[in-house]
């Protein structure tokens, strides 16, 4: 098996040589092809090298990280974000299903990372980064998530997503066109995800959008009914939290 | 049973003089009576008045009495008594002879041969006429009643069944009533009732004689019966009421509304208006005047006829009214219970004739005493009383020059009647009278029917009750004013308060997270961490540095996020605690190993607890717990559910607390764990703040055993999750 060919992104040049260093003391199986400062130099040794992998940083003074996915479409490599702290554009790259790393970069994680795309094997489908940029632009509900099930990847905007239910080890997300999608995801793994978009976990085995809720029935304890004329439980425990996100979310 | 009249032709003529005494005229031997004992008297369809003593049938013939000139036919034939209806008179004889009486002539009626031997040996006691014309013999020996047809003088019923020997009217053809009589004392008993189709048996209280009793089919189907001072209503089914009056029956009356009227012997007439003689509403009149016969006019005016006081006329829609004293000294027929059934024989001239005569003196009224609540007060014009004495009796009495006789009356309440209330009685009680003013007016009547002309009256007025009072009301509305606004103001204060101090807490809680995280970014572990990384490096162990580095970078990210959320799901509260004891133990060189153990009941995704809140006990197991220690410690976590509780618990085999506190007082320089009494703090705040419970229990593992150390710290958190 031949070395995965990797390119590495990044204006910082201590941030440059770290990666390699870690890449070259502790991976194997890899071959670093180029680096790069900046976004428009990156394009071109994109082009020449043909990397299969980029380890790309989001924050560059000239450009961001992001700018390069737009500018090279369509997208025929792999890309690994790498970023510090930007909670916002974490999140972008979680609901695009894509892959990140932190910094300073933990050995462990990069040797991940590496097996994963050694694994798959394979630069994930354009309309990925297409969502990711998209995500970047549109407004909070506008967004849309990667929802891996069995067949593969669906890209559903959140707005779109009524209320997801805990089934196990998955998610059963249903939409308001009446489908139900059987998510291979953990139902706290979403509430993480959609936590600051409208979304609440109003109960151990629920999370729901707080757009689609129709009405709240103070019945024993607390119920809702959403738009799709189901009903959901509020527990106890939720409940104030709850009123405090609704008149929020309304607000 | 020989039923001997004492009294002399009493009832024959009988012309009361208004303001005088009843005139009597007297009749005995020097009138030509044979006999002062008297059985019966009667009067024939020409006015002739027949007698029937002990020495035979004698007639009234202008000023005397002459004997009839039958008698010596009669001989052994007693005649005892008279039978009379419309078209008939006639005599019976106790030895079961009848005889008519046509224009001075004496008929015996011819009986056949059954009649004969039916009759013979008994003795009659009563023989009466029904509305037929037959002739109804009833007797008192043998028992049976006998109908005997007049015109031929046939016996058509014969009936002698039991006891019921006495007739006492037939209802219709077939139908009639008979009655027993007791053999000892001659008084009814026993009423039995012969209907077409059933024969009904009424029980009397045997008290008065049938001769005497009345009878009258009602509206409703049912009759009325009287014997004495005993009433009974009854119809084909039995006994529907029974009433027993204080006077003997005269006369009963059933008017067009239904209403049963029994006038008394010297008791006045009683009203049902609700044709219940058995109902306590009844209402009572013209007391103590015997009231001997009514009749109702087509204009629905009453008329009673009295013994001795003359004709009363009642209209159904207004009170009884005293129409005139006076007897029809015209009409020949002086039977006074006849008169007034036939009141139209009265000419208005007559009555106008003898009205002039009624006396037209006014009686005076006045109030003669007043009860207030029980007590008999001074007799003032007017009282003013408190709300309490409000029992009133007020008595009063008519007065009239030279009568000292009875006197009706009318009062009126004004505030509570609206019209003259009418009795006979000489005083009203009122209970309970409502706080307000009154005027008791009252007027009597005399015998004559003249109404005082002016009435007594008396002002009353019942205070209200101090509660009822303006003042007192006012008082009572301002007070329930000011309680409400106080209220209020209370409420909205305690509200207001409530809004500080919840504002105040959450600055505290702020505050206190702050403070929570500062205590976990603790500068000493902090720089210790840095201070260790410069180790590394420095001897070139980078792979140790940058295991080092990475952990303590993703510390930082993770206390930065939990920070950020009050509660934070076990599993994110785990990885802290992982990565924070990971340090530690870098720091520490492997001085102790740590074990984490999720019991199954806790779901580490769902449940959740404060943020920051396991790592100051944490840190203080491996202060002052372990680093004193010479072996290698050890400290387990358990997360169990316990009660609806999530229990964090966290064992250390340190040296314990006690010696650990000895240590610390032997430094010179310590740092003070602030962390622990942090999280006491928060615990307190959070618990006021969400109403819950969080607790925080530590303990020696073994408070017993000396050299086995350790301390076990216990995180309560309500997991709450349903």
């Amino acid at each position: 098996m031949s070395d995965v060919r990797v390119m590495i992104v990044d204006d910082e040049e201590g941030a440059r040589e770290s990666l390699s260093n870690l890449l070259e003391k502790y991976v194997d199986g890899v071959k670093i092809v180029a680096k790069s400062d900046s976004i428009a130099s990156a394009m071109e040794k994109i082009k020449k090298y043909t990397p299969e992998l980029v380890f790309l940083d989001i924050e560059m003074p000239f450009g961001s990280g992001f700018e390069l996915l737009e500018r090279m479409k369509p997208i025929n490599f792999n890309i690994v974000f790498v970023t510090a702290y930007d909670h916002y554009a974490l999140k972008a790259i979680k609901f695009s299903a894509l892959d990140y790393l932190l910094k300073p970069v933990d050995i462990e994680d990069l040797k991940k990372a590496i097996k994963k795309h050694v694994h798959t094997q394979k630069t994930p489908p354009t309309e990925n980064y297409d969502n990711l940029i998209e995500n970047l632009k549109s407004d909070s509900q506008d967004k849309k998530i990667a929802i891996p099930d069995s067949n593969g990847i669906t890209f559903i905007a959140i707005n779109d997503i009524i209320r997801c239910e805990s089934d196990g080890n998955y998610t059963r997300i249903f939409l308001n066109t009446g489908k139900k999608i059987l998510a291979s995801k953990t139902l706290g793994e979403y509430e993480n995800m959609l936590d600051g978009d409208g979304f609440f976990r109003v109960h151990r085995g629920h999370l729901v959008n707080l757009n689609h809720i129709h009405k709240f029935l103070k019945t024993d304890g607390g119920t809702i009914e959403m738009s799709d004329g189901t009903h959901v439980d509020v527990s106890r425990r939720k409940k104030t939290a709850f009123m405090e996100a609704l008149t929020e979310n309304k607000g | 049973m020989k039923n001997l009249l004492s009294i002399l032709l009493i009832s024959i003529i009988v012309i009361p003089v208004i303001g005088q005494e009843a005139l009597f005229n007297h009749y005995g031997k020097s009138e030509g009576l044979s006999s002062s004992e008297v059985f019966d008297l009667n009067q024939d369809k020409s006015g002739r008045i027949w007698v029937a003593t002990t020495k035979g049938l004698v007639t009234l013939e202008g000023l005397s009495f002459q004997l009839h000139p039958m008698n010596d036919v009669l001989k052994q034939s007693v005649i005892v008594g008279f039978f009379k209806s419309e078209n008939i008179l006639g005599c019976y004889s106790t030895d079961g002879k009848l005889f008519l009486l046509d224009d001075y002539k004496l008929t015996p009626v011819a009986l056949n041969a059954q009649l004969q031997e039916t009759m013979l040996g008994k003795i009659v006691n009563q023989a009466r006429p029904d509305e037929s014309n037959n002739i109804w013999i009833s007797n008192v020996i043998g028992g049976g009643l006998i109908e005997v047809q007049t015109d031929s003088r046939q016996i058509i019923k014969h009936n002698i069944r039991g006891d019921f020997n006495y007739f006492v009217k037939q209802l219709a053809e077939n139908q009639f009533i008979a009655g027993s009589v007791s053999p000892v004392t001659g008084k009814s008993n026993q009423l039995r009732v012969y209907f077409s189709d059933l024969e009904l048996e009424i029980s009397l209280s045997g008290n008065s004689e049938f001769n005497k009793s009345k009878f009258s089919k009602l509206i409703n189907s049912s009759y009325l019966f009287s014997a004495g001072a005993e009433v009974v209503n009854f119809d084909k089914k039995g006994i529907i009421a029974r009433l027993f009056t204080e006077k003997k029956v005269e006369c009963l009356f059933e008017d067009s509304e239904q209403k049963i009227w029994i006038g008394l012997n010297q008791g006045g007439v009683i009203c049902f208006p609700t044709g219940d003689i058995s109902s306590r509403n009844r209402i009572e009149y013209l007391s103590n005047k015997s009231v001997t016969a009514m009749f109702e006019d087509s204009d629905n005016n009453l008329w009673l006829a009295t013994a001795n006081s003359g004709l009363y006329q009642y209209s159904l829609n207004s009170n009884i009214t005293y129409v005139s004293p006076v007897i029809n000294t015209h009409t020949k027929d002086s039977n006074r219970s006849v008169q007034a059934i036939r009141i139209d024989n009265i000419s208005p001239e007559n009555n106008l004739n003898t009205f002039a005569q009624v006396d037209t003196i006014a009686p005076k009224i006045y109030i003669s005493s007043i009860k207030i609540n029980n007590r008999d007060t001074t007799l003032l014009d007017g009282y003013q009383l408190e709300a309490e004495k409000n029992f009133i009796r007020l008595s009063f009495a008519g007065s009239l020059p030279g009568n000292p006789g009875l006197f009706q009356y009318r009062y009126k309440l004004d505030g509570v009647d609206k019209e003259w209330v009418y009795t006979s009685s000489s005083f009203i009680q009122y209970t309970m009278l409502p706080p307000g003013n009154y005027l008791f007016s009252v007027e009597a009547m005399s015998k004559s029917g003249i109404w005082s002309a002016e009435p007594a009256q008396m002002q009353i007025e019942i205070l209200p009750h101090f509660y009822q009072t303006f003042w007192f009301q006012f008082v009572v509305g301002l007070l329930i004013v000011i309680i409400g606004v106080t209220i209020l103001w209370l409420y909205s204060r305690s509200i207001r308060s409530k809004e500080r101090e919840k504002s105040e807490i959450s600055k505290r809680i702020a505050n206190l997270e702050l403070m929570a995280l500062r205590a976990q970014m603790n500068p000493h572990f902090i720089f210790n961490t840095l201070s260790s990384i410069q180790h590394f490096i420095s001897g070139n162990n980078s792979e140790e540095a940058l295991k080092y580095l990475s952990k303590f970078a993703k510390l930082m990210r993770v206390i930065l996020d939990n920070s950020k959320k009050k509660f934070i799901s076990i599993s994110d509260e785990i990885k802290a605690i992982s990565l924070y004891l990971d340090l530690e133990k870098l720091r520490f060189k492997d001085k102790f190993e740590y074990e984490i153990v999720i019991d199954p009941s806790i779901d580490p995704e769902y449940d959740e607890m404060p943020s920051m809140l396991v790592q100051p006990y944490l840190e203080n197991a491996v202060l002052h717990g372990i680093a004193h220690k010479q072996e290698k410690g050890q400290i387990i976590i358990n997360l169990f559910e316990e009660n609806e509780f999530l229990v964090c618990c966290v064992e250390d085999n340190g040296v314990g607390r006690k010696k650990a506190t000895e240590i610390r007082s032997t430094q010179t320089k310590y740092h003070k764990s602030q962390g622990m009494s942090i999280t006491e703090d928060r615990l307190q705040i959070i618990n006021k703040v969400n109403d819950s419970d969080l607790s925080v229990s530590i303990e020696d593992i073994y408070p017993d055993k000396e050299g086995e150390t350790g301390t076990r710290v216990k995180i309560y958190v309500p997991l709450n999750r349903d």
